[in-house]
């Protein structure tokens, strides 16, 4: 008998995309559709469909705490269904869901945490009465944990005989306040893989590594590209077992490569951008399944000399009505990257000692992390703490201004007035001159 | 580095290639009108200096440049760039950076400030800038300034979401508080249902004890009451009346039944019929038979009818045999051969006739005469046709007679000759005699076959023939002939008669057998008649009398035969009636009447049986029911309990029944809800015996408690539907989710902010280190430069005294310091032009570009044309820097001269680029040098539109050629200022509007107007593409590009075209006429193929001509950015439509 036990990642019931086109319920897709509460809508459904012997859940299920009245809604009808269809609801406390997550505990019986308390603990997972799998599992006891997990001495597991698995919720960087357990100590410990919450960026769990992050049922942001969903792990009387990630999202976002030289010259370059698009639900279409919008940000490709006249004319704004269909499947551009610092030759421009020059050499400066670059940084951050500080801005988070950070500012800032000065003599770039033709 | 020339092959715009050469080392003056490629020219060398700066694909340009003596080749095909010194390809000589192209090409703009109005911050903030390249620092930090207001929207946007967010949170989080509060309030709940179940069994024992009560006061009550009341029903007296009712109907049916058994047994006796009734079985065979029997009677006097006329036709056939008697014994006769007899009678006919045609025959073929045989005659035929053959005349006679004329010419001629001559003319004598030798014999050899033939002829003593020639022979051979058919015809009536005498035979035959049939018959029938018709005639009347005597006999059998079954049949129907005790009858008819009325009478007597049989069943059945009915009579009251017939009693009780009955049902209900609350209390035995007093006391106190249930469920529900309601609804995920894109927008207001703060930062770095490091250079370098075009009357010197960029100048004679606003117009675009060029030579990197002026100096009044004239012959001649001046006005040129010349220098001759590009040649400025000046604009003031048109000689509006070429007037007619002002720019025309712009003379009329007049350039242009639809174009060049025509005869057709003032469907009509002798070598498929390229070129347009009202809707959308923005209206649109449509309506 095979077994399948289905594995999601981080939910966020409560929270919605961000970046969706405020038009696009006009468009016959409504924001609500495209939520994670509709990603774990059909999670559930596809468990009931598919007899599920279980489903874990690896933390941050519910966005907020005290957001349990509207997530608790999505979250305990889903795991009541699951529970009247025999199927057991297994999760560890993320960071985000610590009061959430034991709520739903204390309601539906059927819900079990695992590792409630911060404590390690293994739970076995059984399918038809018969045990399937081990689950070694630690939780959240509170929102900000700067310790490892890994530093509490694990339990022995149950039965040794069945494949073992460890769910986490944990950021796998030392300074992390989000239990920072480093994945390569978790190698050394003797199981068959780790099923991590936390990070939106799913792994490539496979044969090669069983130690990943499963990542969100959607996208919660542009920058979340490529396929989400659940992961379905089946597991056979031998306790052989595989893992394949499935499409039920109800959105995607997608980098869109366009080259330059499409849309060079062209005069409407929606027509290009459209069959760009074409080509990308071509690729895209055998990950479709369920999927009701796919956001594209449209990165600019090829040679670096075309951006800059492309980029120009590319403007987010006039694509908003840009909203073609492929197969019943709404495609939108989110926006657009403009690395049109490619297109320009710092080192060519700064030989010359004019304003463009000198400008290019601080750049470059920046660019090759000079010594000098460290005292333009320095300077520059004390004009921006003081901007930053500005009340304006009081209702946003404070800004640290690592070197990082004001590096890329000056550079961005630098590339914009470099473009500038540069576009003010250029004949292509100057604006006052219209065309006769 | 110089240029020296440019071949421009292709470039975007440019239709045949042109070059341009040769070009001095300084001045070189290059006057062409608009469309002349000016710019392209320009173009093109920035696109072999500087290849980046044009990216179309389709460029070839060639050019030589000579640099420290030496020549140099540049071509560049599509992006490429070869640069080749002596053939050999070398690197790309080091000039300025790309970025730095329009550093060596000046424009209007580059030297134009506002009309003089500019104060010394605007001169030096235009120095400044173009000491940086022309890089405008403060524009960019201008567009770097943080804005305080930046992000105070989107700020109270996230505050309000925020606002609404913790509304949402408080809702919810005050719900979530309730729902903690569920588990005390659901056991409020159960403790107000335990009560409510106490509530139940107290009022349960209440009402038991109330019962109980009552039951003992019904059973009081039912005791004074008779006990017959037990037994009583209530219907007893609708029974009692219904069962008298009854037995009365039950006995009314029994006279009716007694009367009708009497009549039926009167009506059986009436009958007769001592063996009942007779069935129609047994008597529908007697009917049938006796009906049979009428039938059989009808026949027999049928057939005593058919007897009597049998008998008289046998009477008839022995008179017709008269008065031959009948034929005694000789019956049977054999009818078979008297059936033939009529076969007979053919065949004796037929053979008689046969008789006749063979004795015809004979005679007709036994005529005719004898003569010679067939086979003597075709031998005689065949002996004269071939004695003919030998003796004919044909052409052979006459080739032998003509032979033989030859053969004695021939020896005449030898002889002779031969004799006289030379002894070879023997020989032809020889010959000749050989010739008449050889035709003797031929000759003799034809007259011994013809005597052979009539030797032939002469054997068969045929007709003898004493004159052998050819007509004889002839007549003989046709005589012959004659003979030779007639003896072939004797041979087949020969043939013939051979088989008459075979088929006479076979006739003979015949009749010997016709005459042995006939002796047969008569023997047969004892007489002969004496011929065959009579034969036959007798015989069949013989065979109708034997018939007639048959036919007689058969008859009277017939009839014996009928009358013997009437007889029997009567019989047996007597038999039948005396078994009935009925009377015999004697025929059919009595018979059948007979058997009517046994019919008759035994239906009466059955009918009256089974009338009888019924009744009587009846009778008994109301005799049955009656004494039933008596029955119940008496066991009614027998379950009264009262005697039978005490009907007074049974009323009285009846009337106290009801009230009876209500007693003992009240009575039975008391019991059951005694029952019913026992068992319900059967739990609580403690509440059985409790009071009514008891019992009361205790539910009011229970009462009082479950009055709080409702409340309680209430406050459940509704927290419990909240909690539903809110778990249903995502506003706080909305919520959310709208705090978040408002903080993304508040986000981006800061990162902006923080963009400028870090862009604004570096700047202020730039700009440090350009004042302190390039700042200086440049300006010794202009400082340098505008001493030499002032001739060193001004230096120029730094304004230490602000913080901005300041400037001023030194007059050197008089030692006087000044402000940059008081130089002169011409001083001041000096100081400019100085600047400008010590920046382009501060980045050249040894290599000198030459640089190239664009219609600079075509709007600047005499002292600025003479300072930058000065200005650039020292940059010539002193700095050896090669200048190229590009003007479209011829004027600039003599101006050029004219100023130059006071300097003692001569220009070179210009080069005319109108008349390299094969366009109307320009008017030379050397030979306007003394005619032209400066042109006078008049004023427009005190004039209208028209007569202000008028006097500039305004020509007429036609869209047929490009819009460049319209009179600014008619886009300016209601603003005649400002068209004056750009008059005297030089500029008429919007193509030369569109030059001044380009060089930056926009600045001479306000921005507002600028806008303007750009909206309307663009609305005449939409105006023009839709006025041109279904009209021709009369552009001539255009026309014979179109046609591809390039023949001899382009003159004649371009003086063709010219007469019929450029309108191609009067061109093409003549063509087509082909009258005109300049077309005549063009057929008419020539024609047809010039008009299809006109078409197809777009020359003649065969779309219907819109109209006005048309041109407005197809010219507003082009235009709707400027509607937009306000800058045009459509009121406007419509009336310059409307001007525009009407002026070329005509």
């Amino acid at each position: 008998m095979q077994s399948q036990v289905l594995l999601a990642g981080d939910i966020h019931l409560g929270k919605r995309p961000l970046h969706l086109p405020r038009d696009i319920d006009q468009y016959g897709v409504s924001p609500v559709e495209l939520t994670p509460a509709e990603g774990w809508l059909r999670l559930v459904r596809f468990a009931v469909e598919q007899s599920v012997a279980a489903v874990v859940l690896t933390g941050d299920v519910v966005e907020e705490d005290h957001h349990r009245l509207e997530a608790f809604g999505h979250l305990q009808r889903g795991v009541l269904e699951l529970v009247q269809n025999g199927i057991e609801v297994y999760s560890v406390v993320g960071n985000h869901d610590v009061e959430a997550l034991e709520e739903v505990t204390q309601r539906i019986p059927a819900f079990h945490l695992v590792g409630q308390g911060g404590k390690w603990e293994w739970v076995t997972l059984s399918h038809q009465s018969e045990p399937i799998m081990n689950i070694l599992g630690w939780s959240f006891p509170k929102q900000g944990i700067p310790l490892s997990p890994l530093e509490q001495e694990l339990p022995l597991p149950p039965d040794e005989k069945l494949p073992r698995f460890g769910i986490l919720h944990d950021l796998d960087t030392p300074d992390s306040v989000y239990a920072p357990a480093p994945h390569r100590r978790l190698e050394d410990i003797e199981l068959d893989g780790w099923f991590i919450g936390h990070k939106h960026k799913p792994s490539q769990l496979g044969s090669d590594s069983l130690i990943g992050y499963l990542g969100p049922l959607v996208g919660l942001d542009p920058s979340e590209t490529g396929l989400h969903g659940p992961w379905v792990l089946e597991i056979d009387d031998l306790g052989q077992f595989s893992i394949k990630q499935i499409s039920l999202g109800p959105l995607r976002w997608e980098e869109l490569p366009v080259a330059v030289e499409k849309l060079r010259g062209k005069s409407d370059l929606k027509d290009v951008l459209r069959d760009s698009m074409a080509s990308l639900h071509k690729r895209l279409l055998p990950q479709l399944k369920g999927v009701k919008a796919v956001g594209c940000r449209i990165k600019l490709v090829g040679p670096r000399e075309l951006h800059r006249e492309v980029a120009q004319r590319l403007n987010p704004l006039d694509l908003e009505d840009l909203k073609p269909r492929f197969d019943e499947i709404l495609y939108f551009v989110e926006g657009i990257i403009d690395d049109s610092r490619l297109s320009l030759d710092l080192e060519r421009i700064a030989q010359a000692s004019d304003p463009p020059g000198l400008l290019a050499r601080q750049l470059l400066a920046l660019v090759n992390q000079e010594e000098d670059a460290r005292q333009l940084i320095g300077e520059a951050r004390h004009r921006l703490k003081k901007e930053a500080a500005s009340s304006a801005w009081s209702q946003l988070e404070e800004i640290q201004f690592t070197e990082d950070q004001v590096r890329e500012l000056l550079l961005q800032a630098g590339f914009h007035a470099l473009k500038e000065l540069l576009g003010q003599i250029e004949p292509g770039n100057r604006e006052d001159v219209r065309s006769w033709n | 580095m110089e240029l020296r020339k440019v071949t421009v092959r292709q470039m975007p715009g440019v239709k045949e290639p042109f070059s341009v050469q040769p070009y001095s080392s300084h001045l070189n003056l290059l006057v062409g009108p608009n469309e002349s490629g000016k710019t392209t020219l320009l173009r093109a060398v920035r696109a072999i200096l500087w290849p980046g700066t044009e990216s179309d694909e389709s460029i070839s340009i060639e050019s030589q440049w000579t640099e420290v003596g030496e020549t140099l080749m540049a071509t560049r095909e599509k992006a490429k760039v070869i640069w080749r010194r002596d053939g050999k390809k070398i690197s790309r000589p080091l000039l300025p950076d790309e970025r730095f192209a329009r550093c060596f090409t000046l424009g209007l703009g580059d030297l134009l400030l506002d009309n003089g109005s500019s104060t010394d911050a605007d001169i030096a903030a235009e120095i400044y800038r173009q000491m940086s390249g022309r890089y405008d620092l403060t524009a960019i930090g201008e567009q770097l300034t943080v804005s305080s207001k930046n992000g105070q929207t989107e700020r109270k946007i996230v505050r309000d979401l925020r606002k609404t967010v913790a509304g949402i949170q408080r809702a919810q989080r005050q719900l979530a508080r309730e729902e903690d509060r569920l588990p005390a309030v659901y056991a409020e709940r159960d403790r107000v249902h335990a009560s409510q179940a106490e509530l139940d069994l107290l009022k349960t024992a209440r009402d038991l004890a109330k019962e109980r009560q009552h039951l003992r006061q019904v059973r009081a009550a039912l005791a004074e009451f008779p006990k017959e009341m037990e037994q009583l029903q209530g219907h007893e007296k609708r029974d009692l009346e219904a069962l008298k009712t009854d037995y009365a109907q039950f006995r009314s049916p029994l006279p009716d039944c007694e009367k009708a058994i009497q009549e039926a047994r009167t009506v059986i006796q009436s009958c007769r019929l001592p063996h009942g009734p007779i069935g129609d079985g047994e008597l529908s065979p007697w009917v049938e038979r006796a009906g049979s029997l009428q039938r059989v009677e009808i026949k027999v006097e049928e057939k005593r009818g058919e007897v009597t006329v049998a008998q008289g036709a046998l009477a008839g056939s022995v008179e017709h045999l008269a008065p031959e008697p009948a034929p005694q014994g000789l019956i049977p006769l054999d009818r078979e051969v008297l059936g033939d007899l009529e076969g007979f009678l053919r065949e004796a006919e037929a053979v008689r006739q046969e008789r006749i045609r063979i004795d015809t025959d004979r005679n007709y073929w036994q005529e005719g005469q004898k003569g010679k045989s067939k086979a003597t005659l075709e031998w005689g035929m065949e002996a004269l046709r071939n004695w003919r053959a030998r003796k004919a005349y044909s052409t052979g006679h006459k080739v032998i007679r003509n032979l033989s004329w030859l053969g004695v010419i021939a020896l005449i001629l030898g002889v002779d000759l031969g004799w006289f001559a030379h002894w070879s003319g023997f020989v032809l004598a020889g010959v000749g005699i050989g010739m008449l030798g050889v035709i003797c014999l031929y000759e003799r050899n034809r007259d011994l076959a013809a005597q052979q033939c009539q030797r032939q002829y002469g054997k068969l003593r045929l007709k003898p023939i004493f004159d052998w020639s050819l007509e004889s022979v002839d007549s003989y051979l046709k005589e012959l002939e004659e003979q030779w058919k007639e003896a072939v015809e004797l041979e087949r009536r020969a043939t013939l008669l051979d088989e008459l005498k075979a088929r006479e035979e076979s006739l003979a035959q015949k009749e010997l057998q016709v005459d042995e049939k006939r002796a047969s018959l008569c023997l047969q029938l004892q007489v002969d008649p004496g011929g065959d018709l009579q034969l036959f005639l007798y015989a069949n009347r013989i065979l109708k009398w034997e018939e007639a005597g048959e036919k007689l006999a058969g008859l009277k059998a017939q009839l014996s035969r009928l009358e013997e079954m009437v007889r029997e049949s009567l019989e047996d129907l007597n038999t039948f009636f005396k078994r009935q005790g009925e009377p015999d009858v004697q025929d059919a008819a009595a018979a059948r009447g007979r058997l009517e009325d046994l019919k008759v009478r035994s239906a009466r007597l059955e009918n009256a049986t089974r009338i009888l049989e019924r009744e009587s069943v009846r009778h008994d059945e109301v005799k049955s029911r009656i004494k039933r009915q008596e029955e119940r009579i008496r066991s009614f009251w027998n379950k009264t309990g009262l005697q039978v017939g005490d009907q007074g009693a049974l009323y009285q009780y009846l009337d106290w029944l009801d009230e009876y009955r209500n007693l003992v049902n009240e009575g039975n209900h008391c019991e059951q809800n005694i029952r019913e609350y026992e068992k319900k209390l059967n739990t609580r035995e403690d509440l059985f015996e409790l009071t009514f007093k008891e019992a009361g006391s205790r539910v009011r106190i229970c009462e009082q408690s479950v009055a709080k249930l409702g409340a309680v469920m209430g406050e459940i529900g509704g927290i419990q539907a909240s909690i539903r309601q809110v778990g249903k609804q995502d506003s706080l995920e909305q919520a959310l989710a709208d705090l978040s894109d408002g903080e993304q927008l508040l986000e981006e207001r800061r990162q902006e902010n923080l963009h400028k703060v870090a862009g604004r930062f570096l700047l202020e770095r730039v700009r440090a280190r350009h004042d302190k490091q390039s700042c200086p250079k440049v300006l010794r370098c202009a400082a340098e430069l505008f001493a030499k075009f002032t001739h060193h009357k001004y230096n120029l010197i730094v304004d230490e005294r602000s913080d901005s960029p300041g400037f001023r100048v030194f007059e050197v004679f008089s030692q006087i310091g000044k402000g940059l606003s008081e130089l002169s117009d011409g001083t001041r675009i000096q100081l400019l032009l100085a600047v400008r060029l010590a920046f382009a030579g501060q980045i050249e990197r040894g290599i000198k570009v030459p640089i190239f002026l664009d219609d600079v100096l075509t709007t600047s009044d005499p002292s600025r044309f003479q300072a930058i004239v000065e200005s650039l012959n020292v940059l010539a001649v002193e700095q050896e820097r090669q200048i190229v001046y590009l003007t479209a006005n011829p004027s600039d040129a003599v101006r050029w001269n004219q100023t130059l010349m006071k300097k003692g220098v001569k220009l070179e001759a210009p080069i005319d680029l109108g008349q390299i590009r094969g366009m109307a040649k320009t008017t030379s400025p050397i030979e306007t040098v003394t005619g032209l000046a400066v042109r006078e604009v008049p004023s427009p003031e005190g004039r209208s539109a028209d007569k202000y048109g008028a006097l500039l000689q305004v020509p007429s509006l036609d869209f047929r050629i490009s819009v460049t070429s319209v009179h600014l007037f008619y886009l300016l007619r209601d603003d005649l200022g400002t068209l004056y002002a750009l008059l005297k720019a030089s500029a008429e025309t919007v193509g030369q509007w569109q030059a001044l712009v380009d060089g930056g003379g926009h600045r001479i009329i306000s921005e507002h107007k600028v806008e303007r007049l750009l909206a309307r350039i663009d609305l005449m242009k939409a105006f023009s593409q839709s006025w041109r639809i279904g009209r021709h174009q009369q552009n001539k060049a255009s026309v014979w590009a179109a046609a591809g025509i390039s023949d001899p005869h382009l003159e004649s057709l371009n003086s063709l075209f010219e007469e019929m003032k450029g309108d191609i469907r009067r061109f093409l009509s003549v063509l087509r006429e082909g009258r005109d002798s300049r077309t005549q070598h063009l057929t008419a498929v020539d024609v047809e193929e010039l008009e299809n390229r006109f078409v197809k070129s777009g020359l003649i347009d065969k779309r219907p001509i819109l109209s006005e009202d048309e041109i407005v809707m197809a010219a507003i959308p082009p235009v709707e950015s400027w509607v937009a923005q306000g800058v045009l209206s459509i009121e406007e649109i419509s009336r310059l439509v409307h001007d525009w449509y009407m002026q070329t309506a005509h």
